[in-house]
C-alpha cells in the first residue's frame, strides 16, 4: 500500500499548548486554588476484607484546625453512603458495613491546609474485623469463598455477570470439521494507568444560589455531573463541571472516584471551597486498573491454516465494585470483537465475571472497553496455529484475513466493519519493518547456537482492528447514547471556524491538530482562521461522556467540518441564485459551474445566516438586489442573532429586517418552523428539490441506520442479503441481541424526510 | 519558624511549619504553581527545582533546609521576553504531551547544559533517569535537550535565536 496523497496534518506545526506548559503556565487542578479554600483528606483502608465494628472521630473533630469529619455512617443518614457507576452497579463513597479492598475509603477530614488534614487522619480510629479477602478470581467462586457483595439483596456468592456472544452451536460444528485445533490459557493481568498528575477535585458550593462548581482531573466531565446531580439532588444546569489541564489520563480519570463526591461533600458541609488532592499510593491502590482477564481460547482450522472458528471462555476480575467504564449495552464491553480482522464461520465466547477484594476496575489507556484484551487474545490464537502449522506468523495472517472486497463486513459476533484493506496494510507494515531482513538475521543468529554472544532475536506480530468511538449505536447503553468522541465545528460570521472539542485535550495536541482535521479544501480557505477549545466546562459543551482525542475522531469531525460546508453550499446556492449543486468548491470559494465570476467566499457566506437585508414579498434574493460580485455581498447592519429571537426593528434601521428561514442540512426535516416571512410554495419546492439533488449527487444513505449502508445505492454487498451467511448472535444476559441482521430483502431503515 | 530564602532572583521571607516541604512552600505559600507534585515516593522529578544551580527534586527538600540557598524554578527560566534554549527545544521538537512532567525536565535539562554544553544522547538520558514522563517516551525528549545545545551554542556565538 503507498499513501497517493500526503496525510491531513504532516508537516511542521508547533503545538499551541506548549507556550503555557513550558513556562510553568499550566493550570492544573492543583494549581488552583478558591478564596478561603480547605484541603480534604481521605483515610482508607488499610486490610482488603473486613468489617467495620467502630470509628471513633473524637480526637480528630477535637483537632484545632479540622473543620469537618465524615464517616460512611455520616453519609449513610443522608443517603449519599452509595454512588452508581458507570457499569450500572454501585460503588461505596465511604464504607459503611464494611471495607471490601485495602485502599479504600473509610473517612474524610476536611482542614485549613493539606498538613492538618493528614494530621487529622492519624487520629480517626477504626476497629476492623477482618475477614479472609479474595484475591484470586479464580477461586471467587468456591464454595467456600466469603461473599464481598453482601450489600446486595440475595448475594450468595461473588458472581457478578454472566454473558455470551456469537452461536454455540455453529460453532461447534466448526470445531467438530476441524484439522487442527490449538487451544491455550492466556492470562491478561491487570494494569494501572498511573498518570503523572494524580486525581484531585476542587468543589465550590455557592449555598445562597444553590450553584455548584467542581474543578475536576476528569476525562468525561458530563458523565461525573450526571452523577453528581444524582447525588446531591442539585439540578444539572447548578452544576458546572470544569475539565482543566490535565497531566495525564490514560483513561485513570474517566470514572467516578468516592474523593471528587468526597470534596463535594466537604464544600456542602463547610461552606468553603474544598480541594481534594490524592497522593500517589492513593492512585496506585484505589483507582481504576483496567484488563484483568483469564481467557481460554480454541481455534478450529484447516491444515492450510484457514481458520474455521474461535472459541473464548473468559473468566473476568471485577474487583469489589462493578465500575468498568462500559458504554456497551454489553456487560463484557466490546470483548465481541475477538474475532479480530479474520474472516471466520463462527465463534462464540461464554464470559463469567467475579467480584474480589480488589479496586474496582476501569479502563486504561486506548482501545479499552475489552478491545486490547479480545485483541490480544484473537492474536495469540493466531500465532499458535502458525506455530502449530509451522507456517510464518505474518502467513497465516494473510490467509485469513477479511478480504478487501468483502467490506462492509458482518463478524461471526455481529459487528460490521465499515472497511479495510488488510493484506496491504500488513504488507506495508512488513516492508517498513524490514520482516524479511530480521527473519534471516533471526534465523542467523538460531544457526549460530547458543554459544555465540549475540542473543537470539524475537519477533512479534499482532494486528489490530480498532472501533471507531463505540461503535454503532446499537451496541451503546440508551444512557450512554453520546459515547464516542465528538466535537462541534461551526462558523463565526467573520467566517472564523470554531471547533468545539467535547474531548478533554489531554496532551494530544489537540487544539493545534483539530482544526487540521478539516476537509482539507477548507483548510486552505484564507483568509478564515480557526479556533479551537478543547477545555470542556459542562455549560459550554454538548453532553459526551468520555473522549478519547485521537485517531477515532478524526471522521467524525470531518464529518462536523462537511456539515458546515454543505450548509455553507445552500446559502451560496440562495445568494446566487443557482441550484446548490451547480456550484463547485475549492479553496473557500463556492463558483458556479460554467460562470467564471459567479462566486462567493465563506467570508461573505458566513454573515448570512445571521444578518441579511430586508426583503419584500415579490422582491429577489442577494445578487438582485444590484449588488455586483465582489462588492460586500451582506451588509451587517446588526449583532448576531442569538436562538431563536426574532431580530427587533429600531426606528431609523431603515427597512425592517427580517430573520430568514432556518436553513438545514439536507439530512434535516423541513418542517418550516423557523420565523420569516411568508414562502410561496415555489420556493420552498425548489429549496427542498436542491436539498435532495445536493444528497443524490453526494451519495449519501438517507441516514446511516446501524451503520447499514443504504440499500438503494447501486452495487456493493448488501448485509441484508446474506442473513444465513452469519448465525444470530445471542446473549444471555443482555437486554437483547447486538447486531442481528435484518430480515431479508428488508433492510432496516429511517423514516425518510 | 521564620525562613528567608531566595526564589528567582527575589528574597522571600516566609512563616513556615518546620516539616513543610519545600515543593509546597513554592506552590502553596508562593503560588509558583509551575513547580508540580506528582508523587509522594520522590520517584517522579516533577518537582525538580534548581537549588544553587543544582537539579534536586523540592519533595525531599524541606523549607527550613532551604533558607539562605537559591532556588530557581520554571517561572524563572524565561529571561524577559526570550524563552531559555531548552524550553526553545521543547516547543520545537515535541519534548512535551500533557506538560506535567515538564518544568522538571526542563530544569534538569538546563543544569546538565550549564554543566555540559554538548552531552551526549546518554548524557541526557542519565541527567534525567530520575524523572517520569508517562506521555513521550522520552525519546523526543531527548531530542529537545539536544536541539537545545546545538542552538544554545549558536546563540552564544552570536547567531540570532530563532
Amino acid at each position: 500500500m503507498t499513501l497517493t496523497h500526503e496525510p491531513v496534518g504532516h508537516g511542521r506545526m508547533l503545538r499551541k499548548e506548549d507556550p503555557r506548559f513550558v513556562r510553568g503556565r499550566g493550570s492544573f487542578c492543583d494549581d488552583l486554588t478558591r478564596p478561603g479554600q480547605l484541603h480534604l483528606a481521605i483515610l482508607r483502608s488499610p486490610v482488603a476484607h473486613a468489617r467495620i465494628v467502630h470509628v471513633d472521630t473524637t480526637a480528630a473533630q477535637a483537632h484545632p484546625k479540622v473543620k469537618a469529619v465524615v464517616t460512611g455512617a455520616d453519609l449513610a443518614e443522608r443517603g449519599l453512603a452509595w454512588m452508581p457507576t458507570l457499569a450500572h452497579d454501585v460503588q461505596a463513597v465511604l464504607a459503611t458495613d464494611k471495607v471490601r479492598f485495602q485502599g479504600q475509603e473509610v473517612a474524610f477530614v476536611v482542614a485549613e491546609d493539606r498538613y492538618a488534614a493528614r494530621d487529622a487522619l492519624e487520629l480517626i480510629d477504626v476497629e476492623y474485623d477482618l475477614l479472609p479477602p479474595v484475591v484470586d478470581a479464580r477461586r471467587a467462586l468456591d464454595p467456600d469463598a466469603p461473599v464481598i457483595r453482601d450489600d446486595l439483596a440475595g448475594k450468595t456468592d461473588n458472581h457478578c455477570f454472566d454473558w455470551e456472544t456469537g452461536d454455540a452451536a455453529a460453532t461447534e460444528a466448526a470445531f467438530a470439521r476441524a484439522e487442527v485445533v490449538v487451544s491455550d490459557d492466556l492470562v491478561y493481568p491487570r494494569v494501572h494507568p498511573a498518570p503523572l498528575e494524580t486525581c484531585a477535585a476542587l468543589a465550590e458550593h455557592d449555598r445562597i444560589t444553590g450553584k455548584l462548581t467542581v474543578w475536576l482531573t476528569s476525562q468525561a466531565p458530563h458523565a461525573h455531573r450526571t452523577l453528581f446531580a444524582r447525588m446531591t439532588g442539585l439540578p444539572e444546569h447548578k452544576i458546572r463541571v470544569v475539565s482543566p489541564d490535565i497531566g495525564g489520563g490514560f483513561g485513570n480519570k474517566v470514572p467516578i472516584y468516592p474523593g471528587y463526591l468526597c470534596a463535594i461533600v466537604g464544600a456542602m458541609v463547610t461552606g468553603r471551597p474544598v480541594k481534594w488532592v490524592e497522593d500517589r499510593t492513593e492512585n496506585l491502590i484505589s483507582t481504576s486498573f483496567a484488563r484483568d482477564y483469564h481467557m481460554h481460547g480454541e481455534l478450529a482450522a484447516t491444515k492450510d491454516g484457514r481458520i474455521l472458528a474461535v472459541r473464548a471462555r473468559v473468566l473476568a476480575d471485577h474487583g469489589a465494585f462493578n465500575a468498568v467504564a462500559a458504554p456497551a449495552k454489553f456487560p463484557g464491553g466490546f470483548f465481541g470483537v475477538f474475532t479480530g480482522s479474520y474472516a471466520m464461520e463462527a465463534a462464540y465466547c461464554s464470559m463469567t465475571a467475579v467480584h474480589t477484594t480488589k479496586a474496582p476496575g476501569g479502563v486504561a489507556y486506548a482501545c479499552s472497553f475489552r478491545i486490547a484484551e479480545a485483541v490480544y487474545f484473537i492474536e495469540r490464537m493466531v500465532d499458535l496455529l502458525a506455530r502449530e502449522l509451522h507456517l510464518d506468523p505474518a502467513e497465516v495472517r494473510r490467509r485469513n484475513f477479511i478480504p478487501s472486497d468483502a467490506f462492509p463486513y458482518l463478524t461471526a459476533t455481529g459487528w460490521v466493519y465499515d472497511s479495510g484493506n488488510y493484506p496491504a496494510a500488513l504488507d506495508e507494515a512488513l516492508r517498513l519493518a524490514g520482516y524479511d531482513e530480521l527473519r534471516a538475521e533471526q534465523a542467523e543468529r538460531r544457526a549460530r547456537g547458543p554459544e555465540s554472544d549475540e542473543p537470539l532475536r524475537g519477533i512479534g506480530l499482532a494486528f489490530f482492528t480498532e472501533a471507531v468511538g463505540a461503535g454503532r449505536a446499537s451496541t451503546w447503553t440508551s444512557s450512554a447514547s453520546g459515547w464516542p468522541t465528538g466535537s462541534s465545528c461551526g462558523c463565526t460570521p467573520a467566517a472564523r471556524r470554531c471547533w468545539r472539542c467535547r474531548c478533554r485535550a489531554r496532551g494530544r495536541g489537540t487544539r493545534r491538530r483539530s482544526p487540521r482535521w478539516s476537509p482539507r479544501s477548507w483548510a486552505s480557505c484564507r483568509p478564515t482562521s480557526t479556533w479551537c477549545t478543547a477545555t470542556p466546562t459542562t455549560r459550554r459543551t454538548a453532553w459526551a461522556p468520555m473522549a478519547a482525542a485521537r485517531s477515532r475522531s478524526r471522521a467524525r469531525r470531518r464529518r462536523r467540518a462537511r456539515k458546515v460546508r454543505d450548509k455553507a453550499r445552500l446559502i451560496a446556492a440562495d445568494m446566487l441564485e443557482v441550484a446548490p449543486d451547480d456550484l463547485d468548491w475549492e479553496k473557500g470559494t463556492f463558483r458556479v459551474r460554467g460562470i467564471p465570476d459567479a462566486e462567493v467566499t465563506m467570508p461573505e457566506i458566513a454573515p448570512a445566516p445571521t444578518a441579511r437585508p430586508a426583503r419584500r414579498p415579490g422582491e429577489r434574493a442577494g445578487g438582485a438586489a444590484g449588488l455586483q460580485p465582489g462588492e460586500p455581498h451582506l451588509p451587517l447592519r446588526r449583532l448576531p442573532v442569538r436562538g431563536r429571537r426574532r431580530p427587533r426593528h429600531r426606528p431609523g434601521d431603515g427597512a425592517p429586517l427580517h430573520r430568514r428561514r432556518r436553513l438545514r442540512h439536507p439530512h434535516q426535516r423541513h418542517d418550516h418552523r423557523g420565523p420569516g416571512a411568508p414562502r410561496t410554495h415555489r420556493r420552498r419546492r425548489r429549496r427542498a428539490d436542491g436539498a435532495d439533488r445536493l444528497r443524490r449527487a453526494r451519495q449519501l444513505p438517507e441516514r446511516l441506520a446501524d451503520g447499514l449502508p443504504d440499500p438503494h445505492r447501486a452495487g456493493g454487498p448488501r448485509l441484508g442479503d446474506r442473513p444465513h451467511h452469519h448465525p444470530r448472535p445471542t446473549t444471555r444476559s443482555g437486554p437483547r441481541a447486538s447486531a442481528r441482521p435484518p430480515p431479508s430483502g428488508h433492510p432496516r431503515r429511517s423514516s425518510t424526510p | 519558624m521564620q525562613v528567608t530564602l531566595t526564589v528567582n532572583h527575589e528574597v522571600v521571607s516566609r512563616d513556615v511549619e518546620p516539616r513543610q516541604l519545600l515543593v509546597h512552600f513554592l506552590r502553596d505559600d508562593l503560588g509558583l504553581t509551575g513547580t508540580h507534585a506528582g508523587c509522594d515516593t520522590s520517584n517522579c522529578g516533577a518537582c525538580v527545582v534548581l537549588y544553587d544551580g543544582e537539579p534536586v527534586k523540592s519533595c525531599t527538600v524541606l523549607t527550613a533546609m532551604a533558607a539562605g540557598h537559591e532556588v530557581r524554578t520554571v517561572e524563572a527560566l524565561e529571561e524577559g521576553d526570550r524563552l531559555d534554549p531548552v524550553q526553545q527545544g521543547f516547543m520545537e521538537c515535541h519534548g512535551l504531551q500533557c506538560g506535567f512532567c515538564t518544568p522538571g525536565m526542563l530544569l534538569t535539562a538546563r543544569a546538565l547544559l550549564d554543566a555540559e554544553p554538548d552531552p551526549s544522547e546518554q548524557r541526557i538520558r542519565e541527567a534525567i533517569s530520575g524523572q517520569i514522563c508517562r506521555c513521550t517516551g522520552y525519546a523526543s525528549i531527548v531530542r529537545s535537550v539536544r536541539w537545545a545545545a546545538q542552538h544554545q551554542a549558536a546563540q552564544h556565538q552570536g547567531a540570532p535565536a530563532r
